[in-house]
Protein backbone atom coordinates (compact mmCIF):
# COMPACT_ATOMS: atom_id res chain seq x y z
CA UNK A 1 0.00 0.00 0.00
CA UNK A 2 2.85 2.17 0.85
CA UNK A 3 3.84 1.81 -2.77
CA UNK A 4 0.79 2.53 -4.29
CA UNK A 5 0.52 5.46 -1.86
CA UNK A 6 4.05 6.96 -3.22
CA UNK A 7 4.04 6.11 -6.72
CA UNK A 8 0.59 8.67 -7.56
CA UNK A 9 2.47 11.53 -5.27
CA UNK A 10 5.84 11.59 -7.63
CA UNK A 11 4.24 13.49 -10.62
CA UNK A 12 2.16 15.64 -7.93
CA UNK A 13 5.56 16.48 -6.53
CA UNK A 14 7.38 17.13 -9.72
CA UNK A 15 3.83 19.62 -10.70
CA UNK A 16 4.99 21.40 -7.18
CA UNK A 17 8.42 22.00 -8.51
CA UNK A 18 7.31 23.22 -11.62
CA UNK A 19 4.85 25.70 -9.74
CA UNK A 20 7.90 27.00 -7.52
CA UNK A 21 10.11 27.17 -10.48
CA UNK A 22 7.19 29.71 -12.28
CA UNK A 23 6.60 31.36 -9.49
CA UNK A 24 10.10 32.24 -7.96
CA UNK A 25 11.23 32.95 -12.29
CA UNK A 26 7.80 35.41 -11.88
CA UNK A 27 9.17 37.20 -9.41
CA UNK A 28 12.42 37.33 -10.65
CA UNK A 29 10.74 38.89 -13.96
CA UNK A 30 8.99 41.23 -11.81
CA UNK A 31 12.24 43.01 -9.95
CA UNK A 32 13.48 44.87 -13.03
CA UNK A 33 10.06 45.82 -14.06
CA UNK A 34 9.07 47.54 -10.01
CA UNK A 35 12.86 48.97 -9.84
CA UNK A 36 12.19 50.62 -13.65
CA UNK A 37 8.95 52.18 -12.16
CA UNK A 38 10.73 53.20 -9.02
CA UNK A 39 13.47 54.95 -11.34
CA UNK A 40 11.00 56.40 -13.31
CA UNK A 41 9.21 58.08 -9.95
CA UNK A 42 12.69 59.45 -8.93
CA UNK A 43 13.49 60.82 -12.41
CA UNK A 44 10.37 62.42 -12.45
CA UNK A 45 11.53 64.34 -9.32
CA UNK A 46 13.41 66.76 -11.86
CA UNK A 47 10.71 67.22 -13.86
CA UNK A 48 9.57 71.08 -12.48
CA UNK A 49 7.30 71.58 -15.08
CA UNK A 50 5.06 69.35 -13.40
CA UNK A 51 4.28 71.18 -9.99
CA UNK A 52 0.27 69.79 -9.58
CA UNK A 53 1.87 66.10 -8.99
CA UNK A 54 2.99 67.28 -5.75
CA UNK A 55 2.29 65.72 -2.59
CA UNK A 56 -1.25 67.05 -1.41
CA UNK A 57 -0.33 67.89 1.98
CA UNK A 58 2.74 69.67 1.21
CA UNK A 59 1.42 71.75 -1.57
CA UNK A 60 -1.19 72.95 0.92
CA UNK A 61 0.94 73.85 3.05
CA UNK A 62 2.07 76.71 0.97
CA UNK A 63 0.20 80.16 1.21
CA UNK A 64 1.01 81.62 -1.84
CA UNK A 65 0.59 80.32 -5.58
CA UNK A 66 4.37 80.03 -5.83
CA UNK A 67 5.98 76.60 -6.50
CA UNK A 68 7.57 75.29 -3.48
CA UNK A 69 11.56 74.94 -3.55
CA UNK A 70 12.40 71.42 -4.84
CA UNK A 71 15.72 69.43 -3.92
CA UNK A 72 16.44 69.97 -7.40
CA UNK A 73 15.15 73.18 -8.13
CA UNK A 74 18.61 74.95 -7.10
CA UNK A 75 19.51 77.75 -9.27
CA UNK A 76 21.98 76.05 -11.83
CA UNK A 77 25.27 77.08 -11.79
CA UNK A 78 26.46 78.06 -15.45
CA UNK A 79 29.55 76.74 -16.70
CA UNK A 80 31.68 78.99 -18.75
CA UNK A 81 33.65 76.76 -21.21
CA UNK A 82 36.71 78.26 -22.84
CA UNK A 83 36.28 76.86 -26.20
CA UNK A 84 39.55 77.73 -28.09
CA UNK A 85 38.18 76.34 -31.54
CA UNK A 86 38.12 73.20 -32.99
CA UNK A 87 41.53 72.07 -32.06
CA UNK A 88 43.29 73.22 -29.11
CA UNK A 89 46.26 75.31 -30.45
CA UNK A 90 49.94 73.84 -29.05
CA UNK A 91 51.85 74.55 -26.03
CA UNK A 92 55.15 74.21 -27.03
CA UNK A 93 56.67 75.98 -29.92
CA UNK A 94 55.93 73.90 -33.33
CA UNK A 95 59.07 73.56 -35.99
CA UNK A 96 57.83 76.43 -37.99
CA UNK A 97 57.63 78.26 -34.57
CA UNK A 98 61.17 77.34 -33.74
CA UNK A 99 62.42 79.17 -37.29
CA UNK A 100 60.21 82.49 -36.02
CA UNK A 101 61.25 82.49 -32.59
CA UNK A 102 64.99 81.80 -33.84
CA UNK A 103 64.71 85.06 -35.40
CA UNK A 104 62.92 87.05 -32.84
CA UNK A 105 66.25 85.53 -30.68
CA UNK A 106 68.41 87.18 -33.64
CA UNK A 107 67.05 90.26 -33.61
CA UNK A 108 67.36 90.89 -29.15
CA UNK A 109 70.65 89.67 -29.55
CA UNK A 110 71.60 92.30 -32.04
CA UNK A 111 69.56 94.75 -29.66
CA UNK A 112 71.46 93.50 -26.81
CA UNK A 113 74.72 94.28 -28.66
CA UNK A 114 73.86 97.95 -30.18
CA UNK A 115 73.23 98.94 -26.49
CA UNK A 116 76.18 97.54 -24.70
CA UNK A 117 77.95 99.83 -27.18
CA UNK A 118 76.36 102.54 -26.53
CA UNK A 119 76.85 101.63 -23.28
CA UNK A 120 80.15 101.15 -23.41
CA UNK A 121 80.78 104.51 -25.36
CA UNK A 122 80.15 106.63 -22.34
CA UNK A 123 78.79 109.31 -23.93
CA UNK A 124 75.81 109.03 -21.50
CA UNK A 125 74.80 111.38 -18.59
CA UNK A 126 74.27 110.27 -14.83
CA UNK A 127 70.77 110.22 -15.48
CA UNK A 128 70.53 108.86 -19.36
CA UNK A 129 72.69 105.72 -18.52
CA UNK A 130 70.34 104.35 -16.26
CA UNK A 131 67.77 104.74 -18.89
CA UNK A 132 69.86 103.02 -21.42
CA UNK A 133 71.16 99.74 -18.87
CA UNK A 134 67.43 99.38 -18.01
CA UNK A 135 66.53 99.12 -21.66
CA UNK A 136 69.74 97.39 -22.25
CA UNK A 137 68.97 94.49 -19.42
CA UNK A 138 65.17 93.98 -21.19
CA UNK A 139 66.48 92.78 -24.37
CA UNK A 140 69.32 90.80 -22.31
CA UNK A 141 65.76 89.96 -20.36
CA UNK A 142 64.45 89.06 -24.07
CA UNK A 143 67.15 86.82 -25.35
CA UNK A 144 67.56 84.20 -22.50
CA UNK A 145 63.77 84.06 -22.18
CA UNK A 146 63.31 82.98 -26.05
CA UNK A 147 66.99 80.98 -25.85
CA UNK A 148 65.10 79.35 -22.67
CA UNK A 149 62.19 78.61 -24.62
CA UNK A 150 63.81 77.07 -27.90
CA UNK A 151 66.06 75.02 -25.30
CA UNK A 152 68.33 73.20 -27.80
CA UNK A 153 66.79 74.25 -30.64
CA UNK A 154 67.78 77.94 -29.71
CA UNK A 155 70.56 79.55 -32.40
CA UNK A 156 72.39 82.29 -30.56
CA UNK A 157 73.58 84.13 -32.77
CA UNK A 158 72.68 87.86 -33.14
CA UNK A 159 70.87 88.77 -36.42
CA UNK A 160 73.74 90.83 -38.29
CA UNK A 161 71.39 92.05 -40.76
CA UNK A 162 69.76 94.23 -37.61
CA UNK A 163 72.97 95.32 -36.02
CA UNK A 164 74.98 96.35 -39.07
CA UNK A 165 71.76 98.16 -40.09
CA UNK A 166 72.08 100.25 -36.68
CA UNK A 167 75.58 100.29 -35.43
CA UNK A 168 77.06 102.79 -37.25
CA UNK A 169 74.28 105.48 -36.18
CA UNK A 170 74.48 104.92 -32.59
CA UNK A 171 78.06 106.97 -31.91
CA UNK A 172 77.41 110.33 -30.59
CA UNK A 173 75.46 111.72 -27.44
CA UNK A 174 72.00 110.53 -26.35
CA UNK A 175 70.51 113.06 -28.09
CA UNK A 176 71.76 112.25 -31.26
CA UNK A 177 70.75 108.68 -31.18
CA UNK A 178 67.69 108.59 -29.56
CA UNK A 179 66.02 108.50 -32.86
CA UNK A 180 68.03 105.81 -34.11
CA UNK A 181 66.55 103.64 -31.31
CA UNK A 182 63.15 104.62 -31.34
CA UNK A 183 63.79 102.96 -34.95
CA UNK A 184 65.13 99.58 -33.37
CA UNK A 185 62.24 99.76 -30.92
CA UNK A 186 59.72 100.54 -33.44
CA UNK A 187 61.15 97.70 -35.93
CA UNK A 188 61.48 95.19 -33.37
CA UNK A 189 57.80 95.63 -32.40
CA UNK A 190 56.66 95.38 -35.67
CA UNK A 191 58.45 92.50 -36.32
CA UNK A 192 57.38 90.62 -33.45
CA UNK A 193 53.68 91.78 -34.40
CA UNK A 194 54.56 90.15 -38.20
CA UNK A 195 55.65 86.92 -36.09
CA UNK A 196 52.38 86.76 -34.01
CA UNK A 197 50.57 86.05 -37.21
CA UNK A 198 52.35 82.47 -37.81
CA UNK A 199 52.62 81.45 -34.89
CA UNK A 200 50.70 78.86 -33.57
CA UNK A 201 51.88 77.55 -29.95
CA UNK A 202 50.86 79.44 -27.36
CA UNK A 203 54.07 79.39 -25.31
CA UNK A 204 55.90 81.41 -27.75
CA UNK A 205 52.86 83.42 -28.70
CA UNK A 206 52.21 84.69 -25.22
CA UNK A 207 55.96 85.12 -24.42
CA UNK A 208 56.54 87.55 -27.68
CA UNK A 209 52.93 89.45 -26.61
CA UNK A 210 54.75 90.41 -23.45
CA UNK A 211 57.67 91.41 -24.94
CA UNK A 212 55.82 93.82 -27.27
CA UNK A 213 54.10 95.61 -24.58
CA UNK A 214 57.37 96.76 -22.79
CA UNK A 215 59.14 97.28 -26.54
CA UNK A 216 56.36 99.56 -27.25
CA UNK A 217 57.35 101.59 -24.05
CA UNK A 218 60.46 101.73 -24.92
CA UNK A 219 60.07 103.12 -28.13
CA UNK A 220 57.08 105.82 -27.36
CA UNK A 221 59.96 107.00 -24.07
CA UNK A 222 62.55 107.02 -26.36
CA UNK A 223 60.87 109.30 -28.40
CA UNK A 224 58.90 110.97 -25.19
CA UNK A 225 62.54 112.14 -24.13
CA UNK A 226 63.81 112.99 -27.72
CA UNK A 227 61.03 115.82 -27.93
CA UNK A 228 59.11 113.78 -30.55
CA UNK A 229 55.77 115.20 -31.43
CA UNK A 230 52.54 113.40 -30.31
CA UNK A 231 52.34 111.41 -33.67
CA UNK A 232 55.63 109.77 -33.75
CA UNK A 233 55.58 109.00 -29.83
CA UNK A 234 51.83 106.75 -29.90
CA UNK A 235 52.34 105.68 -33.83
CA UNK A 236 54.56 103.23 -35.13
CA UNK A 237 54.96 103.23 -38.62
CA UNK A 238 58.59 101.91 -38.87
CA UNK A 239 59.07 98.97 -40.96
CA UNK A 240 59.84 95.43 -39.60
CA UNK A 241 63.71 94.88 -39.14
CA UNK A 242 65.16 92.07 -40.26
CA UNK A 243 63.41 91.87 -43.22
CA UNK A 244 64.08 88.05 -45.09
CA UNK A 245 66.19 86.87 -42.16
CA UNK B 1 -6.07 1.91 6.20
CA UNK B 2 -3.60 4.68 7.20
CA UNK B 3 -3.11 5.76 3.93
CA UNK B 4 -6.71 5.49 3.22
CA UNK B 5 -7.55 7.50 5.97
CA UNK B 6 -5.30 10.80 5.27
CA UNK B 7 -6.20 10.47 1.29
CA UNK B 8 -10.08 10.91 2.07
CA UNK B 9 -9.27 13.48 5.23
CA UNK B 10 -7.21 15.34 2.26
CA UNK B 11 -9.98 15.45 0.11
CA UNK B 12 -13.01 16.35 2.25
CA UNK B 13 -10.37 19.08 3.38
CA UNK B 14 -11.01 22.63 1.56
CA UNK B 15 -8.06 24.35 1.86
CA UNK B 16 -6.00 21.25 1.17
CA UNK B 17 -1.81 22.08 0.33
CA UNK B 18 -3.01 21.65 -3.46
CA UNK B 19 -5.53 24.81 -3.38
CA UNK B 20 -3.46 26.79 -1.15
CA UNK B 21 -0.41 26.46 -3.84
CA UNK B 22 -3.31 27.32 -6.14
CA UNK B 23 -4.30 29.97 -4.96
CA UNK B 24 -1.11 31.63 -4.22
CA UNK B 25 0.16 31.06 -7.45
CA UNK B 26 -2.75 32.53 -8.89
CA UNK B 27 -2.17 35.73 -6.86
CA UNK B 28 1.04 36.53 -7.37
CA UNK B 29 0.69 35.71 -10.65
CA UNK B 30 -1.82 38.86 -11.05
CA UNK B 31 0.39 40.86 -8.88
CA UNK B 32 2.94 40.85 -11.45
CA UNK B 33 0.87 41.66 -13.99
CA UNK B 34 -0.86 44.44 -12.28
CA UNK B 35 2.40 46.32 -11.67
CA UNK B 36 3.97 45.84 -14.86
CA UNK B 37 0.58 46.67 -16.45
CA UNK B 38 0.60 49.79 -14.08
CA UNK B 39 1.00 54.07 -14.89
CA UNK B 40 4.11 55.41 -14.67
CA UNK B 41 4.56 57.27 -11.48
CA UNK B 42 5.77 60.46 -11.98
CA UNK B 43 5.24 61.99 -8.20
CA UNK B 44 8.26 60.88 -7.05
CA UNK B 45 9.78 64.36 -6.26
CA UNK B 46 10.52 64.85 -2.55
CA UNK B 47 8.78 67.83 -1.45
CA UNK B 48 10.63 70.72 0.73
CA UNK B 49 9.22 73.04 2.62
CA UNK B 50 9.49 76.78 1.59
CA UNK B 51 8.89 78.77 -1.77
CA UNK B 52 11.00 79.97 -4.41
CA UNK B 53 11.03 81.72 -7.53
CA UNK B 54 10.63 79.75 -10.94
CA UNK B 55 14.52 78.75 -11.95
CA UNK B 56 15.13 80.61 -15.10
CA UNK B 57 18.27 79.16 -16.59
CA UNK B 58 21.12 81.15 -18.13
CA UNK B 59 21.97 80.75 -21.58
CA UNK B 60 25.39 78.97 -21.59
CA UNK B 61 28.12 81.35 -22.04
CA UNK B 62 31.07 79.88 -24.45
CA UNK B 63 34.94 81.95 -24.69
CA UNK B 64 34.91 82.15 -28.54
CA UNK B 65 37.16 84.61 -30.54
CA UNK B 66 33.88 86.59 -31.34
CA UNK B 67 33.30 87.13 -27.23
CA UNK B 68 37.12 87.94 -26.89
CA UNK B 69 36.70 90.64 -29.50
CA UNK B 70 33.34 91.93 -28.15
CA UNK B 71 35.07 91.87 -24.84
CA UNK B 72 37.76 94.42 -25.72
CA UNK B 73 35.45 96.91 -28.18
CA UNK B 74 33.68 97.35 -25.06
CA UNK B 75 37.14 98.25 -23.25
CA UNK B 76 37.68 100.63 -25.84
CA UNK B 77 34.49 101.88 -25.49
CA UNK B 78 35.06 102.06 -21.26
CA UNK B 79 38.01 104.61 -22.58
CA UNK B 80 36.02 106.68 -25.05
CA UNK B 81 33.20 107.46 -22.14
CA UNK B 82 35.43 107.82 -19.21
CA UNK B 83 37.80 110.48 -21.96
CA UNK B 84 34.23 112.04 -22.37
CA UNK B 85 33.34 112.77 -18.66
CA UNK B 86 36.88 113.74 -17.63
CA UNK B 87 37.08 116.24 -20.72
CA UNK B 88 33.13 117.24 -19.81
CA UNK B 89 34.35 118.09 -16.23
CA UNK B 90 37.01 120.66 -17.18
CA UNK B 91 39.94 119.04 -15.10
CA UNK B 92 42.62 120.24 -17.29
CA UNK B 93 43.50 122.75 -19.79
CA UNK B 94 42.79 123.27 -23.47
CA UNK B 95 46.20 121.30 -24.35
CA UNK B 96 45.79 118.48 -21.85
CA UNK B 97 42.13 117.89 -23.12
CA UNK B 98 43.50 118.00 -26.98
CA UNK B 99 45.84 115.08 -25.91
CA UNK B 100 42.69 113.05 -24.39
CA UNK B 101 40.52 113.68 -27.09
CA UNK B 102 43.80 112.25 -29.48
CA UNK B 103 43.90 109.23 -27.48
CA UNK B 104 39.93 108.99 -27.59
CA UNK B 105 39.64 108.98 -31.52
CA UNK B 106 42.49 106.34 -31.09
CA UNK B 107 40.07 104.13 -29.08
CA UNK B 108 37.40 105.05 -31.58
CA UNK B 109 39.47 103.98 -34.48
CA UNK B 110 40.44 100.59 -32.14
CA UNK B 111 36.72 99.96 -32.07
CA UNK B 112 35.59 100.25 -35.71
CA UNK B 113 38.75 97.95 -36.27
CA UNK B 114 37.71 95.06 -34.00
CA UNK B 115 33.84 95.83 -35.09
CA UNK B 116 35.06 94.79 -38.82
CA UNK B 117 36.50 91.73 -37.23
CA UNK B 118 33.84 90.91 -35.19
CA UNK B 119 31.74 91.09 -38.95
CA UNK B 120 33.87 89.12 -40.22
CA UNK B 121 33.22 86.45 -38.08
CA UNK B 122 29.59 86.71 -38.39
CA UNK B 123 29.34 88.37 -34.97
CA UNK B 124 27.33 91.28 -33.48
CA UNK B 125 29.79 94.06 -32.55
CA UNK B 126 28.72 95.79 -29.07
CA UNK B 127 29.43 99.34 -28.99
CA UNK B 128 28.93 100.04 -25.60
CA UNK B 129 30.68 100.08 -22.70
CA UNK B 130 31.31 96.77 -20.59
CA UNK B 131 29.27 97.21 -17.66
CA UNK B 132 31.26 95.72 -15.38
CA UNK B 133 34.08 97.33 -15.86
CA UNK B 134 31.92 100.51 -15.83
CA UNK B 135 30.14 99.98 -12.49
CA UNK B 136 33.48 98.19 -10.68
CA UNK B 137 35.85 100.82 -11.13
CA UNK B 138 35.13 103.49 -13.70
CA UNK B 139 32.32 104.73 -11.59
CA UNK B 140 33.42 104.79 -8.28
CA UNK B 141 36.73 106.11 -9.37
CA UNK B 142 35.34 109.11 -11.19
CA UNK B 143 33.11 109.67 -7.84
CA UNK B 144 36.68 110.06 -6.24
CA UNK B 145 38.61 111.97 -9.10
CA UNK B 146 36.05 114.93 -8.99
CA UNK B 147 36.08 114.48 -5.19
CA UNK B 148 39.75 115.09 -4.76
CA UNK B 149 42.33 117.88 -3.50
CA UNK B 150 44.51 116.92 -6.66
CA UNK B 151 41.47 116.45 -9.41
CA UNK B 152 44.04 116.51 -12.38
CA UNK B 153 46.88 114.68 -11.24
CA UNK B 154 44.07 111.64 -9.99
CA UNK B 155 42.28 112.07 -13.61
CA UNK B 156 46.02 111.45 -14.94
CA UNK B 157 46.36 108.27 -12.61
CA UNK B 158 42.79 107.37 -13.87
CA UNK B 159 43.68 107.28 -17.34
CA UNK B 160 47.27 105.70 -17.37
CA UNK B 161 45.30 103.09 -15.28
CA UNK B 162 42.82 102.76 -17.94
CA UNK B 163 45.17 102.36 -20.50
CA UNK B 164 47.24 100.24 -18.95
CA UNK B 165 44.09 97.95 -18.01
CA UNK B 166 43.64 98.17 -21.81
CA UNK B 167 46.90 97.25 -22.73
CA UNK B 168 46.62 94.43 -20.32
CA UNK B 169 42.98 93.01 -22.09
CA UNK B 170 44.68 93.06 -25.07
CA UNK B 171 48.01 90.67 -23.87
CA UNK B 172 45.92 88.50 -21.72
CA UNK B 173 43.82 88.01 -24.65
CA UNK B 174 46.56 86.21 -26.81
CA UNK B 175 46.53 83.30 -24.94
CA UNK B 176 42.81 82.65 -25.60
CA UNK B 177 42.24 83.79 -29.01
CA UNK B 178 42.27 80.71 -31.84
CA UNK B 179 43.07 82.31 -34.64
CA UNK B 180 47.32 83.94 -34.83
CA UNK B 181 45.91 86.40 -37.19
CA UNK B 182 43.24 87.86 -34.29
CA UNK B 183 46.43 87.55 -31.87
CA UNK B 184 48.61 89.67 -34.25
CA UNK B 185 45.87 91.98 -34.54
CA UNK B 186 45.33 92.65 -30.67
CA UNK B 187 48.62 93.48 -30.20
CA UNK B 188 48.84 95.78 -32.96
CA UNK B 189 46.08 97.97 -30.78
CA UNK B 190 47.90 97.09 -27.47
CA UNK B 191 50.96 98.41 -29.01
CA UNK B 192 49.35 101.60 -29.38
CA UNK B 193 47.32 101.32 -26.00
CA UNK B 194 50.94 100.98 -24.53
CA UNK B 195 52.02 104.25 -26.14
CA UNK B 196 49.13 106.10 -24.58
CA UNK B 197 50.69 104.86 -20.73
CA UNK B 198 53.94 106.13 -21.55
CA UNK B 199 52.44 109.81 -22.19
CA UNK B 200 50.31 109.64 -19.17
CA UNK B 201 53.25 108.40 -17.32
CA UNK B 202 55.13 111.14 -18.42
CA UNK B 203 52.71 113.56 -17.65
CA UNK B 204 52.59 112.37 -14.23
CA UNK B 205 56.26 111.90 -13.63
CA UNK B 206 58.40 113.90 -16.30
CA UNK B 207 61.76 113.77 -17.40
CA UNK B 208 64.38 110.69 -17.64
CA UNK B 209 63.57 110.07 -13.73
CA UNK B 210 59.95 108.85 -14.87
CA UNK B 211 60.90 106.93 -17.30
CA UNK B 212 62.25 103.45 -14.93
CA UNK B 213 60.38 102.37 -11.65
CA UNK B 214 60.84 104.14 -8.35
CA UNK B 215 59.98 104.45 -5.17
CA UNK B 216 58.39 107.53 -3.02
CA UNK B 217 59.56 108.51 0.25
CA UNK B 218 57.23 105.82 2.05
CA UNK B 219 58.46 103.33 -0.23
CA UNK B 220 55.15 102.82 -2.50
CA UNK B 221 56.10 102.28 -6.13
CA UNK B 222 55.77 105.33 -8.32
CA UNK B 223 54.44 105.48 -12.13
CA UNK B 224 56.64 104.67 -14.72
CA UNK B 225 57.14 104.97 -18.23
CA UNK B 226 58.80 101.67 -18.33
CA UNK B 227 58.04 99.86 -15.37
CA UNK B 228 58.65 96.37 -15.73
CA UNK B 229 60.87 93.85 -18.41
CA UNK B 230 58.07 91.46 -19.34
CA UNK B 231 54.55 93.30 -20.02
CA UNK B 232 52.10 93.05 -16.82
CA UNK B 233 48.71 90.83 -16.55
CA UNK B 234 48.58 91.89 -12.35
CA UNK B 235 46.61 93.87 -10.90
CA UNK B 236 46.61 97.69 -11.37
CA UNK B 237 46.08 99.14 -7.86
CA UNK B 238 45.58 103.55 -8.06
CA UNK B 239 45.46 105.69 -5.22
CA UNK B 240 43.03 108.28 -5.86
CA UNK B 241 40.51 111.00 -4.15
CA UNK B 242 40.80 113.59 -0.90
CA UNK B 243 43.51 112.14 1.37
CA UNK B 244 41.81 110.87 4.75
CA UNK B 245 43.19 112.00 8.52
CA UNK B 246 45.89 109.75 7.83
CA UNK B 247 46.89 111.44 4.46
CA UNK B 248 45.85 108.65 2.50
CA UNK B 249 43.98 108.38 -0.66
CA UNK B 250 41.33 105.60 -1.43
CA UNK B 251 43.20 103.14 -3.15
CA UNK B 252 41.29 101.02 -5.96
CA UNK B 253 42.22 97.62 -7.80
CA UNK B 254 41.78 97.75 -11.75
CA UNK B 255 41.52 94.04 -12.97
CA UNK B 256 41.55 93.04 -16.89
CA UNK B 257 37.82 91.70 -17.52
CA UNK B 258 37.49 87.43 -16.89
CA UNK B 259 34.46 85.06 -17.52
CA UNK B 260 32.21 87.51 -15.35
CA UNK B 261 32.79 90.64 -17.23
CA UNK B 262 33.17 88.85 -20.68
CA UNK B 263 30.78 90.17 -23.59
CA UNK B 264 28.98 86.93 -24.36
CA UNK B 265 27.36 86.55 -27.83
CA UNK B 266 23.92 86.40 -26.10
CA UNK B 267 24.42 90.23 -24.27
CA UNK B 268 22.63 92.74 -26.02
Amino acid sequence: MNTEHTAPQQPKTSSRRRLFSTLLGGAVATVPTLAASRVRAAGASTDTTAPETLVPEVAEMTTTDSTPMMMNDAPPMQSKTVSAGATAPPLQPTAQDKEILNIALGVELAIRDLYANIVAAGNLSDEESPVVLLIHSHHVAYAQSLGGLLGRAAINKRNDATYSQFSDNLKGTFASIASQLVAIENGAVTRHINSLNQLEGLNGSTLIASIISIESRHAAALASVAKKPLNAIIENYQDSIAIGA
Amino acid sequence: MNDINITEAARNNAFSRRTLLRTSGITLTAGVLLAACSKKISTGSLPRIGESPTTTMMPEGLVTDEVLLRTAMSVEYNAIDTYATVIDAKIFTSGTNNILKRFSEDHASHADALSGLIKQLNGSPYNKANPNVTSLYINPALELVTASDDPVTDALVLAHALETLAAETYQAFVVMLADPALRSAAMSIADQEARHTVVLAQAIRPGLAGLIPGTNESGKPLVAAIPSAFGSLSTIPIAVGKPNESGNKTTLVLETPSLNSFIYDYID
